[in-house]
């Protein structure tokens, strides 16, 4: 078995049993938390349904696709309601119209239908990653946060997007190349292990996120 | 290189930035309010010097004030008493005037008494002295010849010297707390316990009243211009000191003075 396989199966292994934890502590999440636990579960039912439709009909091309566009829909939902700014919130609420447009372009006419959408998937990225920054910068310069001497990392949120950030961050490349190499048959292990590691990592930093907010309710 | 390589490189680059930028957000939002706490405390540490240089300034002012009418006045109203009693030697007439001159006398020496009181509230003579038991000792002594209540003092473990700037706001809280008795607690008996262990100086002072100290005291602390409570809280908070009030049963309150640490400094 490949790396890549090995850490994919260990990603998906640490995402199944977080959503145990994620699950009985449901009730102890506020609105936010739950749009990133409804992210959580489309992460599992992504990597499942990745790897079986993978074994059964050797492509599942279609399947990622599918799922970018939904989870991109969730994250969209969760942005909407953790950032304040008013410029920005609008913004987040209308470019999943246009973005599910260009989905549907990518899909039927630019790649096609046995392939990756590649384009939508870097958009999508690049998009979700402003998203985060804006959130870091929101943070950053929350002066309610200040005075209150609140620090950032007792907040769910907080880590919940630095493990978002991460995934993005290291997946963007991955995304905009993927059906580049995939022409060309130049497959590597390396690239998808190091997805799959920021996957890891962005299920550790969604764990501490719970942990956060078990501690901000108690 | 090839263009796989530099994906790899890229990939991995982005990773490390991605975790990067996690941890400086981190790193300078704690910065920040690290920053502000620091100008917080310095702030803070500005006013208790500048409370501190206003309680030292009041209480020059009171002794002052003390000395000059125990010195002066006390001493003036000490002859006109000493020359009562040579006149009422000399009085041979007995239209009454004998008796006029006695109670002339006895209203000198309620004077006298009442200055004695107020220089006393004014500086405690007995806090220099003698010490902070001995000095609210003398005080529960003046506070039973001028008023109503009857108020008892118990001492145990009192032979460690207390510092002098901490005895004194000690014994200015007592003394607004016995104020605060009086005010509101329709009190007939206040007991004030003091106690001293080589680390712990604890001071309980109960009454029998009504109970409502506490209420009034809980209303006062949410008012603005509740300078009693206040001046309570900021002496006690200049030496490190605490204030707790509980319900006495059966009825009453009991306020219970701690203060650690209060010995003087030695060298």
């Amino acid at each position: 078995m490949r790396i890549d396989n090995i850490i994919f199966y260990i990603m998906m292994g640490i995402e199944c049993l977080l959503l145990i934890p994620f699950t009985l502590n449901y009730r102890l999440l506020d609105k936010t938390g739950k749009w990133a636990y409804y992210y959580l579960v489309s992460s599992v039912v992504y990597a499942v349904g990745a790897a079986a439709l993978a074994r059964l009909f050797k492509n599942n091309l279609w399947f990622s696709s599918f799922m970018d566009v939904a989870q991109f829909v969730i994250l969209s939902v969760y942005y909407y309601k953790i950032i304040k700014n008013n410029f920005v919130r609008p913004l987040i609420k209308f470019l999943p119209i246009p973005a599910l447009i260009f989905f549907f372009v990518d899909f039927f006419k630019l790649e096609g239908v046995a392939a990756y959408t590649s384009i939508f998937g870097t958009i999508r990225t690049f998009l979700l990653l402003c998203y985060g920054m804006i959130f870091f910068a929101q943070l950053l310069f929350d002066e309610e946060l200040v005075k209150e001497s609140v620090f950032i990392n007792s907040l769910p949120n907080f880590w919940f997007n630095a493990g978002l950030f991460i995934y993005l961050s290291c997946s963007f490349l991955d995304f905009l190349t993927y059906n580049f190499f995939l022409k060309l048959s130049l497959g590597d292990a390396t690239i998808p292990a190091l997805v799959f590691v920021s996957g890891i990592l962005e299920s550790i930093l969604f764990y501490i996120g719970l942990l956060k907010a078990k501690k901000l309710r108690v | 290189m090839n263009i796989v390589e530099i994906v790899i490189i890229g990939t991995a680059v982005m990773l490390m930035l991605g975790i990067l930028v996690v941890v400086l957000v981190i790193f300078q939002q704690k910065q920040v309010i690290q920053h502000k706490l620091a100008l917080r405390d310095k702030d803070l540490e500005l006013q208790r010097e500048r409370l501190v240089a206003v309680l030292q300034g009041q209480e020059q002012e009171r002794k002052r004030i003390a000395e000059d009418l125990h010195d002066e006045v006390g001493a003036q109203l000490s002859v006109l008493k000493l020359n009562l009693g040579q006149l009422s030697q000399h009085l041979k007439t007995g239209n009454g005037e004998a008796e006029r001159l006695k109670e002339t006398k006895e209203f000198t020496d309620t004077i006298i008494q009442h200055l004695r009181f107020i220089s006393q509230s004014l500086h405690p003579q007995a806090l220099d002295n003698l010490g902070l038991s001995h000095a609210l000792d003398s005080f529960c002594s003046l506070m039973n010849k001028n008023k109503q209540v009857e108020i008892a003092f118990k001492t145990s473990g009192n032979g460690h010297l207390v510092d002098r700037e901490k005895a004194l706001n000690v014994y200015r809280v007592v003394q607004e707390l016995m104020n605060n008795i009086l005010k509101h607690a329709q009190a007939s008996e206040v007991l004030i316990t003091y106690h001293s262990t080589p680390s712990l100086l604890s001071i309980d002072v109960e009454d029998n009243g009504n109970g409502r100290l506490l209420d009034s005291l809980d209303q006062s602390r949410r008012k603005t211009g509740s300078l009693g409570l206040k001046n309570i809280e900021s002496r006690l908070n200049i030496i490190g000191g605490s204030i707790n009030f509980a319900k006495r049963t059966p009825t009453g309150t009991v306020a219970q003075i701690r203060v650690e640490n209060y010995q003087p400094a030695i060298g």
